[in-house]
């Protein structure tokens, strides 16, 4: 006997951009899942997804499809998992060179997985920009986002008048 | 002839201010350039808001800020890389003095700034690392009158030298209710009775080390969530009471490890000993001691249910008594795993070596072993009494041997086939471990092979291996992709690594969190 066929979906992004995906592949994110589950009947027309641009979702389903079948995180697993991996800032070999991407991609991304409620995408997100941070100095990280230091010079000065124990380490 | 002048003919006259025709237009400019620059700032700060980095919403912006602070405080907090994050924009600092819970750490990194933390940290839950001495007890002070906002609490008291006695003032301080408190270590610091003034509703896991009280009561610790215990109690003969005063006041208790609790010599304890006392729901009972017959006296003092875990550790040279109390505790009703550990230094060798012989040949005797071979023994002394062992037994395995070969460890394995963990001290004996490692295992998974039911292939039972003494760091051969390959085929036959417990200087984490359940960095 055949495998029952898998439920294919439609979402249509802000730019008009459709994808047909597996139901389970798209349930990676709850607040698509939530909607199916709220909708009894079968419906052909697309579910739109207004903050999502459509590059931006090819590179979520990438995500979502090569993690599809992976126990969705919950509050208790969520908790086992800071006591076993400690959270910290590793990423797995695939994840880093999913998030592998230029800057306004990774925020996007970030953006993305805080909208469709994915969990364990948001987390890679910000792992890498954390990891991205770590070990810089203020100034390298100004130059790495393109940030200019917006204090005036009496503000610096207090700042670090304040903080003089960090600086001293 | 016109004559000089006489002075006594000057006067003194006023001499009006030097005239400076641009002080007008020079404030005026500076006005100009104060006004320019706060509107230049104010543009600064608006293009900072249009970056990609700037889409962001600053509860997101919060966790990375967490994620680069470190989330898990229990190995300390890079605070200081929080406080620069603060420097880089106006942005940014005040996500982070917006977010009580970054601040909510005080330890070694911050502690001469724990004042500041207690303020930006608002009534944000608190993790606080302490170690008291003269120089620090003022600020500890001021940090442990917030006790009603810990949730996790460490402390060690050092001794005082000063006019202060340091150790009152802590006990006098953990008097104060602590309604948020879960977690809980102290260390040398006298216990007040009770603790928290008997506040402390989620409090569920305790050790307390070198602590001391007046007498155990059982108020000492009336703490009904509590779900670990640990004590090191250093043979006080009051452990009688205090374990009798536990089971009211701890009706949660999971875990209980005693620590030296039972020093004094076999057939001390000759008055009658008190009726056995039930712990309902105390799945592991943990005794180390330096001798093994006071806790058979002992044991019958805990009415444990069938299913509690007992692992007894005890390290004495009690040649006449222990096969005999071995063979008591294994017909005992409750499930008892005696560890027997042997530390073997080059110092005791001889002595320690004719005891473990004689201890060990005990016909009756197969009670699992934790050998340590430390200081450096060189493996060519030890061999042979290694072979004289019961090697079988050997469950735990802690080595600090110079000059150990890749043939040496295939001998080891050989005969510790039962071996459950390995520690590996010392960089040269890591090497050759982790070489062993690689030679031993095939390169390739073959699916036609039955290599875990393969005696011969080494260290099947072996689930923790500590190689944190190993700094990888000097791994210029390459030796950790050798090693992730053996790990990962090894995997792939069904062998795997429950616990690997590396250095802080461990690199490559990614790679091997995928391949052992736990990956531990000692600090």
């Amino acid at each position: 006997m055949a495998a029952p066929a898998t439920q294919q979906i439609k979402i249509r992004c802000n730019d008009e951009k459709e994808f047909t995906v597996d139901r389970d592949v798209l349930e990676r994110s709850v607040l698509i899942k939530n909607m199916l589950e709220d909708v009894t009947e079968q419906q052909d027309a697309p579910i739109p997804l207004p903050n999502v641009s459509g590059p931006v979702m090819a590179k979520v389903l990438e995500y979502c499809t090569h993690h599809r079948g992976e126990p969705l995180p919950s509050a208790d697993t969520e908790q086992s998992q800071d006591e076993t991996r400690k959270r910290t800032t590793d990423i797995s070999e695939w994840d880093q060179k999913f998030i592998t991407v230029d800057q306004e991609m990774l925020f996007e991304i970030i953006l993305a997985a805080n909208y469709l409620d994915i969990k364990s995408l948001l987390d890679v997100g910000c792992k890498t920009v954390a990891n991205m941070i770590k070990g810089k100095t203020p100034e390298e990280i100004r130059k790495l986002f393109n940030i200019v230091n917006d204090f005036t010079p009496e503000e610096e000065a207090q700042i670090k008048k304040e903080n003089e124990w960090a600086e001293d380490r | 002839m016109p004559t000089a002048p006489s002075l006594r003919n000057y006067r003194v006259i006023e001499i009006p201010h030097f005239y400076d025709p641009h002080a007008s237009r020079r404030s005026q400019i500076d006005d100009q350039i104060l006004v320019l620059n706060q509107q230049i700032q104010i543009l600064q700060m608006e293009r900072n808001t249009l970056l990609p980095i700037s889409s962001i919403p600053d509860e997101i912006f919060a966790h990375i800020f967490l994620l680069c602070r470190g989330r898990d405080l229990s190995n300390g907090a890079d605070m200081q890389a929080l406080v620069q994050l603060t420097w880089v924009c106006h942005h940014w600092r005040s996500v982070a003095l917006t977010t009580p819970s970054l601040w909510a750490y005080i330890g070694k990194e911050n502690f001469p700034w724990a004042g500041e933390c207690l303020t930006r940290s608002k009534e944000a839950p608190l993790h606080v690392v302490m170690s008291l001495g003269d120089s620090s007890i003022v600020v500890g002070s001021l940090v442990l009158s917030q006790i009603h906002r810990f949730r996790n609490l460490w402390i060690c008291v050092d001794p005082s030298y000063g006019d202060v006695n340091i150790g009152e003032v802590v006990q006098g301080l953990l008097t104060q209710p602590a309604p948020m408190l879960e977690s809980l270590t102290l260390n040398s610091v006298p216990l007040p009775t009770p603790l928290f003034s008997g506040i402390s509703p989620f409090l569920e896991y305790v050790m307390l080390r070198t602590c001391w009280v007046n007498s155990w009561t059982s108020n000492m610790l009336p703490f009904f969530s509590l779900k670990f215990l640990s004590l090191e109690l250093h043979g006080d003969v009051s452990a009688i009471t205090f374990i009798q005063s536990l089971p009211p006041s701890l009706p949660s208790l999971e875990t209980l490890i005693l620590e030296g609790a039972f020093v004094a010599s076999p057939g001390s304890f000759s008055a009658p000993l008190p009726a056995p006392v039930h712990f309902p729901n105390l799945k592991t009972l943990q005794i180390w001691n330096p001798y093994i017959s006071p806790i058979t006296e002992f044991l019958p003092l805990f009415n444990l249910v069938p299913s509690t875990r007992v692992n007894l550790e005890f390290n004495s040279s009690e040649d006449e008594t222990l096969s005999e109390s071995l063979r008591l505790l294994r017909t005992s009703q409750i499930l008892i795993r005696p560890i027997l550990s042997i530390r073997l230094s080059h110092n005791e060798y001889f002595n320690n070596s004719r005891f473990v012989v004689q201890a060990l040949r005990s016909p009756d005797d197969d009670s699992p072993l934790r050998f340590s071979l430390t200081h450096g023994v060189p493996w060519s002394e030890m061999a042979q009494v290694f072979t004289s062992l019961p090697a079988e037994r050997i469950i735990v395995l802690t080595l600090q041997i110079l000059e150990l070969s890749v043939n040496d460890w295939v001998d080891i394995f050989s005969q510790c086939v039962n071996l459950e963990e390995l520690v590996v001290e010392t960089q040269h004996t890591a090497e050759s471990f982790i070489a062993f490692i690689i030679a031993a295992t095939p390169k390739d998974f073959d699916d036609t092979v039955d290599l875990a039911s393969n005696q011969s292939f080494p260290f099947q039972s072996l689930r923790n291996l500590d190689l944190s003494q190993y700094d990888f760091r000097s791994d210029v051969g390459g030796r950790f992709f050798g090693f992730y390959s053996a790990l990962k085929v090894r995997r792939q036959y069904g062998l795997r690594l429950e616990k690997l417990c590396l250095p802080q200087t461990a690199i490559y984490l990614d790679f091997l969190r995928e391949l052992v359940d736990e990956v531990i960095i000692q600090l």
